[in-house]
Parts: C-alpha cells; structure tokens; sequence
C-alpha cells in the first residue's frame, strides 16, 4: 500500500474551529464523512435511508420514485400491474428492502438458522482455470419460488466455535460458519461446487464510492507489496456488460461488478428473478421444467426507466455523520486504528473525481475503504475465485455507518457471511494481509481495545 | 437569520407556557388543543371507515349467499363507498401508529399493493391451479390467509423483523377489488368479472366455491382489522391517550404524517412512479378504476389535519397554530392546499388513460401535482420550523 492519509497533519491545525476546550478529533473534516454534499446529519433508525441532502429537483424525484421502487414487492407474472411483474420463477426476496431492509446490512443468521438476508453464490472452476456457474443451480441459489415452481434449496448455517485469548488473558470465542443446502429442489450439487454466502451490504454512499477516481484507487494498489509493508492491495478487473469490456471492479463483496447500475441489475437478475437490458437471462436452471414453463413478466421484465429509478436510488443515498468525535476516547481509538495499521486498507480522505451526481465532485469523503482486494488469509477464505479475485480475497469493506448498524437493523453481525457478533470478533477474524493489525489489537491493553471499538462506534 | 431564531424561540416559550393555563391571552389554540383535535377527527375517520367496511362486507356476504349479478353490483358499490373514508385515514400513517407500528400495524394487511394477483387466482395466461384458490390443500380462513400474505411497500419490514419470502400479498381492499371486478383488461374500462365466476357447479372458472369463500375471508379479515385500528383511537382508547399526553411529539407525529403522504407517498410512489412508467395498470385501485378517488381522498386527508376538520366536524388545526406563528406562511400553505384539492377534484379519470399517454392532459396534470406535492411536503416541513417544532423530516417514516 502506499500512503493515503492526506490530513493527518492538518487536523490538528483546523482543530480549534469546532471545539472549544479539550482534545478534538485527530482529524475533524471526518465528521463530513459524505463530504459536505453527502452527508445527513441524522442518527435515528432512518439515517440509511436519506438522500444525498444536496439534491434537488428532478433528482430529487428520481430519488424517491427509486425509493418506492425499492421498497414495493414485485409480483409473479402475468399481473395487471405489467411493470411490477415477472417476479422469480425462482427468487431470494421479492423485494430489494427485504434483504437490504432499511438500506441497511443483512443479519447474519444464529446456528441452525436459514441463510436469508443475503445470497449464496455457486460457482466451478474447469480445470482450464475458467470460472462458471453450478451446471443445475447456476450462479446462484434461489431457495424460494412463485406459487407452483419449488424453491432450489434451503440454506443453513452451522457454527462451530472457535476459543482464542486476548493478550492479557481475556478469552474469546469466534463462530466458524459451515453452510450446508437442505431440500435441494434440482439433485445434489456438483461436488465440485464452490459455495459463498454473502449478506446484503450497506446501500449508504455508493454514488461517492463510484466517484472515486480510478487512477487514485490504483495507485493505491500494490499488487506485488513493493513497499514491502505486508500488504499488497489488488484492483478487480471485471465485466462491464455495459460497454463490453473489462473494467476495475468497485462493488460486491470481491469488488465484482464495475458501477452501480450493473450491481442494481445484476441483484435484480440473481436476488429476484427480474430480467433487464444488461441480464436479459431468468434465472431458471435447464432442468427445472416449472421454472421454464412459468410465464414472464416481459422482455425485459423490469423497465429501463425502473432500473435506471433504482440504480439512481442506490447512488444517491447519503451517509450519516459520525458522533461523538470530540469524545477523548473516540479521539484515542481514531488514533489507535491509524497505529495499529487498519488505515492502510480500510482507508479515509478519498477526494472524489467527475460524477453524475456533480455536487459530489471535488467532496472529500471518509469511506474507510480503498475498495481492493486483500488476502484476508484461511479463516475468511471461500476459496472461490471472481475474477482476478482468488479464494482468500476480499474487498476491504467500507466502515461508514457500521457505528449505526444495531440502531437501524438491529443486529451487529458483520463480515461478508455475518459471522461476526461485533467489531471485536470481525477484527479478530482478520488473517493474511490483516494479520498484523489484528495480532496488534488482539495483543493491546483492554483499554486500547475498548477505544478503538468506541471509534468504531462513533462512524 | 439569527433575530429569526430568537423570535421563534420566545414563540415556543408563550405556547408552553399557555399549556399551563396561567398565561395571558393567548393568541391561537395551543399544541394540546390541535392534538386534542386531531385525535377526534381521527377518530371520527376510522368509524366512518368501519362502518362503511361492515357496510362492504354485508353485501359480501350477501353476494356469496346469493351469487347474482345484481348482488355482485352491489357489493361493488359499497366497496367504492368504503374508500372514500379510508383513503383519507392514509394522512394518519408513517409515524409507527396504530394502523403502521412496526409490530403489529395491520397497514400491509388493509391496503398493500401491488397485488399478485396469479398468487391469488387463476388469471388469464396463469390458467391453472398454482394459487391459493386453486390449491385446495389450502384451508381459507382466517388464520391460513393472514400467513399468506406479505405486507406491500416494505413498511412491514420493521427492524430486526424477518421477512417471509414465501408470502405474497394476498389481502386487504384491493383483493377483495380484484375478486370483485376482475383484471382490467379492458383499456377504456374497469374490470368485468361475471358474477359467474362465483358459481360452482357451472361457473366461468374453476373454484367457483373457493373463490367465494376467499371473498368472503378476506372481506371479514377487513373489517377485523380496520376495527382494531379504530379501537385505538376511540375516545379512551390505548394509543390515544397516550398521544394526547405528550403534544409536542405528537405534533411533530402527525405532521410528519402530512408531509410524508404529500411527498413521498402520493407524490413520489403512487403518481410519479406510475408517471415514469406509463404502465396502465400501475395504479392502486386498477381493477375499479378508482385511483382517482384514492388521490382524491389522500389530498383531502392531509387538507383535513391541516385544516382540523372531518366531513362535518371541525376545530382548530395545525393552520390555526401557524397562523400565529407566521401567517404568511399559513397563508401560502392554505391556498397551496387548496389548489391541491380542486386540481385533483377536476381532474377527468380513469387515471389509466392519463398516465399512458404523456401528451395527453390528464398527464400533464399529474405531472404538476407531482411537482406540487412536493412543494407541500417542504411546506409542512417548513410549517413545523415555523411553529417552533424543530426539523421534522417528511422523507421517511422515521
């Protein structure tokens, strides 16, 4: 990785503006976590779901037309309602909001429960090395179906539990997941198949994430750790169904899709069975003879203009501004996760380059992400390939608004799968490139700990 | 902007100090006045609608005795009836209260949408079994088809509330519509379901038996449903006393509740969408025909709590309060409000045929009520600034 800080200096000269006594934050511009023009200064249950407070006008109608087109269900076809049908065959939600509900996370489930606010992706490796989908459930398993045509499967997860010791002594204990398939509608899967479940991520911010300019994110990227810091910082190269080229990846949980829109109609094609312009294929399985037989919705099924509502929506969300940074213990563990190494990947101080949302341009916003690829080591690994993403890679994930997570979605499970039960296990969890920080958190003192979990806290 | 600030602050410290009854003449009702107020116009909303819901689901049940095709008639009637009341109550949403708390508001069993209708029944190109009427292995009571149903529009997602994809939405008025009249397949008409559908042996469809026993279900879970919701806010009732006890937040509530119907709901969902679309049947009442009723009575129900008012009975509002608070901003929002309504009222249905054709007038009127309830969304927002509520948000249901 190579630096990215950009106001760590700085900070301490603009600190006497918002304070009035005592230590500020080591960097307030990060209150501005959307910048100026993204930010919604709301900490309520609803502080996912407000758009960028900057827009105006038509966007502002185009906003809340995607809202609404987000939030309704979809129904099984044919239906009066000829833009809302084409639901399924088969299908994970029959809305957006159910997994993303409140445009928040989606829980990770407890032992023995269903794996369903978020996906289970299926895919094989040909011994050419080429990448495709499970030859009877393809891409993605959809374990419910419309009236008639049987759900592919159910998805379980058990957890085995994994004891480890803080450096002082204080024992703690992790849930490795094991996911398994009950009542597979279709046979066995191949046994070969390579299986990742992946919860429904945070909707806040993506139109900023996208304005991220691409040569800022590679060169932030360090493939071959020439710095030699133990961290390298891989860019995804992926489809751009779209333009018909490869592009750097930025979205998805492997960094697998190039921009939003592509990311709005793919979760459209695999979450509920609607085809678009970029996926005009339903999600039916060749030998799934009911799927095949149900009638469609259209050609495709969701409009361009609802896609296009959507994919809006899904940019223009804004994100909340953290609290508390003037809280001396906040203060310190903002500090903490900048000594301990977390800053090289999970990286703040982006300024935002050309975008549709023009307001945005010039913003700079605190993501905590630089949106690579890391090898997060054998703990966290899938061991399934997406594109140029190997088996432990994982995008690093952005930290903007997780410190509201248990007020809006109630429940605090991260990681991609949600194995995590909080901050502290999702750190522990670490392995590979993140190995060292998370060796030096599991190591620090309880107090050091417990402030970086507070600055986590107050994002 | 500051001298502002201060003057809206000593505004707020008369008020509360008229709540105490010690103070000298006050100049406009108190908080507790408009929310005392409300509370009666809400009330006297939700009786109007369950009594006009007993009303629907009488002919209901008389038409499954008697499956005529003037009782079918009749009951379709007395459902249009029934939604002139409810449409109104929709001003009393969005602030997790009776009809939409986030436990057990039965909002996504009265009136979700849209509907999936080949969940339902039988339709054409879906000409076969795979629904609930069609499945006998389905029992249809009461308790069978609440688990069927999936609340539309997300607001039964609450927090930490899982979903249940397995569901669809199955009932509430626009079932009882769809079974009443039909798919709209007629592009200069509602729907024309021959009371013969109903029949068994000898009916137009299959399952003429079960889809009269569905009908007559889902009419009764109506009616179970709306007079809870009414319950509640009876004089008396639970919730009502517990929103009358605490004004302020009730006031900032039930503005919350206008400026989000305005915008967000009506403006946004219900008209826009449905404008962007320019699908025929992306409307609420599409198999009736009636969707210009449903934004008729919205746009009446956020008049009505602005206004204080409910068909006969009146008293102070929330304009009463904003007058004393700035009057030209009470001025505006009344006229604003007002042209609202009468555009609305003028307005030539069907909505179908407006909303298909963006040339045609009816479009274009839509389209400036759009723009317009926008602005009335901001002005209520603006309203609770002015009365010295602080920021309320009309976005969201928070």
């Amino acid at each position: 990785m190579r630096l990215g800080r950009i106001s760590q200096a700085l900070g301490f000269l603009l600190l006497g503006c918002g304070a009035a006594a005592g230590p500020g934050p080591a960097d307030p511009a990060r209150y501005w976590a959307g910048g100026r023009a993204g930010t919604v200064e709301v900490a309520t249950d609803g502080a996912f779901s407000l758009p960028l407070p900057s827009l105006t006008g038509d966007a502002e109608r185009q906003f809340f037309r995607g809202r609404a087109l987000f939030r309704d269900q979809w129904v099984t076809a044919p239906a009066s309602t000829e833009t809302r049908d084409g639901l399924g065959p088969v299908f994970n939600a029959r809305a957006c909001f159910a997994c993303h509900q409140k445009d928040g996370r989606g829980r990770g489930p407890e032992d023995g429960g269903d794996f369903v606010e978020g996906v289970v992706r299926l895919s094989m490796t040909m011994p050419s090395g080429e990448i495709r989908p499970e030859p009877n459930y393809g891409g993605q398993l959809q374990p419910s179906g419309i009236y008639g045509v049987p759900g592919e499967g159910r998805p379980k997860v058990h957890y085995r539990a994994i004891e480890g010791t803080y450096g002082d002594g204080q024992p703690y204990s992790l849930r490795q997941p094991e996911l398994v398939v009950e009542a597979l509608a279709l046979g066995p899967l191949s046994e070969t198949v390579l299986i990742s479940a992946r919860v429904a991520p945070m909707m806040i911010g993506l139109g900023l994430l996208e304005a991220i300019p691409e040569d800022e994110l590679l060169a932030a990227a360090d493939p071959e750790d020439l710095d030699g810091d133990g961290i390298s910082g891989r860019a995804n190269r992926v489809d751009d169904v779209q333009r018909g080229a490869s592009a750097l990846g930025r979205f998805g949980w492997k960094s697998n899709q190039p921009n939003v829109a592509q990311q709005t109609a793919g979760a459209f094609g695999g979450d509920l069975g609607l085809t678009t312009r970029l996926f005009p294929v339903g999600p039916c399985s060749p030998t799934d003879e009911a799927c095949l037989a149900a009638p469609s919705g259209g050609d495709p099924e969701v409009l361009d203009a609802i896609l296009e509502d959507v994919a809006f929506y899904s940019k223009a969300l804004g994100v909340p501004a953290p609290r508390n940074v003037d809280d001396p213990e906040v203060v310190a563990g903002e500090r903490v996760f900048d000594e301990m190494g977390c800053e090289s990947c999970h990286r703040s101080g982006w300024t935002l380059g050309a975008s549709e949302l023009t307001q945005v341009e010039g913003e700079t916003i605190w993501p905590y992400t630089d949106l690579l690829l890391h090898d997060l080591g054998e703990g966290l690994a899938d061991h399934r390939p997406d594109f140029e993403a190997n088996g432990q890679e994982w995008r690093t994930a952005p930290l903007w608004g997780l410190g509201l997570l248990g007020q809006v979605n109630g429940h605090q499970t991260l990681l991609h799968d949600g194995r995590a039960r909080s901050f502290a296990e999702a750190i522990l969890w670490h392995g590979g490139e993140g190995e060292a920080a998370k060796e030096n958190f599991r190591t620090a003192d309880a107090g050091t700990r417990a402030a970086l979990i507070r600055f986590l806290e107050s994002l | 902007m500051r001298g502002r600030t201060v003057l809206l602050l000593l505004v707020v410290g008369s008020g509360a100090g008229a709540c105490g009854g010690d103070e000298e003449a006050p100049t406009g009702p108190t908080q507790a006045e408009i929310v005392s107020q409300y509370a009666k116009l809400v009330d006297r909303n939700y009786q109007e609608v369950v009594r006009t819901a007993e009303a629907l689901d009488q002919a209901i049940q008389a038409f499954v005795a008697d499956r005529t095709p003037a009782k079918l008639e009749a009951a379709k009637t007395a459902w249009l009836a029934a939604r002139v009341p409810y449409g109104q109550t929709e001003a009393f949403r969005f602030y997790d209260g009776p009809i939409d708390d986030p436990v057990d508001g039965p909002e996504g069993r009265i009136n979700p949408w849209p509907l999936d209708e080949a969940y339902i029944d039988r339709v054409p190109g879906a000409d076969h079994d795979n629904n609930i009427i069609g499945d006998t292995t389905v029992t249809l009571d009461a308790e069978t088809l609440g688990g069927l149903n999936e609340g539309g529009e997300g607001d039964v997602f609450g927090a930490g509330g899982n979903f249940n994809a397995e569901a669809s939405i199955a009932l509430g008025y626009h079932a009882i519509e769809f079974m009443l009249w039909g798919q709209d397949q007629n592009s200069a008409g509602p729907g024309t379901r021959p009371a013969t559908d109903f029949l068994e042996p000898n009916g137009t469809l299959p399952n003429g038996n079960r889809r009269a026993q569905f009908l007559s279900v889902v009419s009764t879970i109506l009616v179970a449903d709306l007079r809870s919701v009414a319950t509640q806010w009876a004089s008396g009732g639970a919730y009502r006393s517990s929103f009358e006890a605490d004004a302020t937040t009730s006031l900032k509530k039930l503005m919350g509740g206008m400026g989000i119907l305005a915008k967000g709901e009506l403006g946004s969902e219900r008209m826009d969408v449905a404008l962007t679309t320019k699908d025929q049947e992306d409307e609420h009442s599409c198999f009736s025909d009636n969707t210009h009723v449903d934004f008729r009575m919205n746009m009446l129900g956020i008049q009505n709590v602005y206004l204080g008012r409910y068909g006969d009975l009146d008293g102070p509002g929330v304009q009463d309060l904003l007058r004393s608070s700035d009057a030209a901003l009470e001025a505006d929002m009344t006229a604003h409000l007002a042209d609202l309504v009468a555009t609305l009222d003028g307005f030539s249905p069907p909505v179908d045929q407006a909303i298909s054709d963006s040339n045609s007038v009816g479009f274009q009127t839509l389209s400036s009520v759009v723009g317009k309830l926008y602005e009335a969304g901001d002005k209520v927002a603006a309203a609770a600034q002015a009365i010295g509520l602080g920021t309320i948000s009309v976005e969201l249901p928070e």
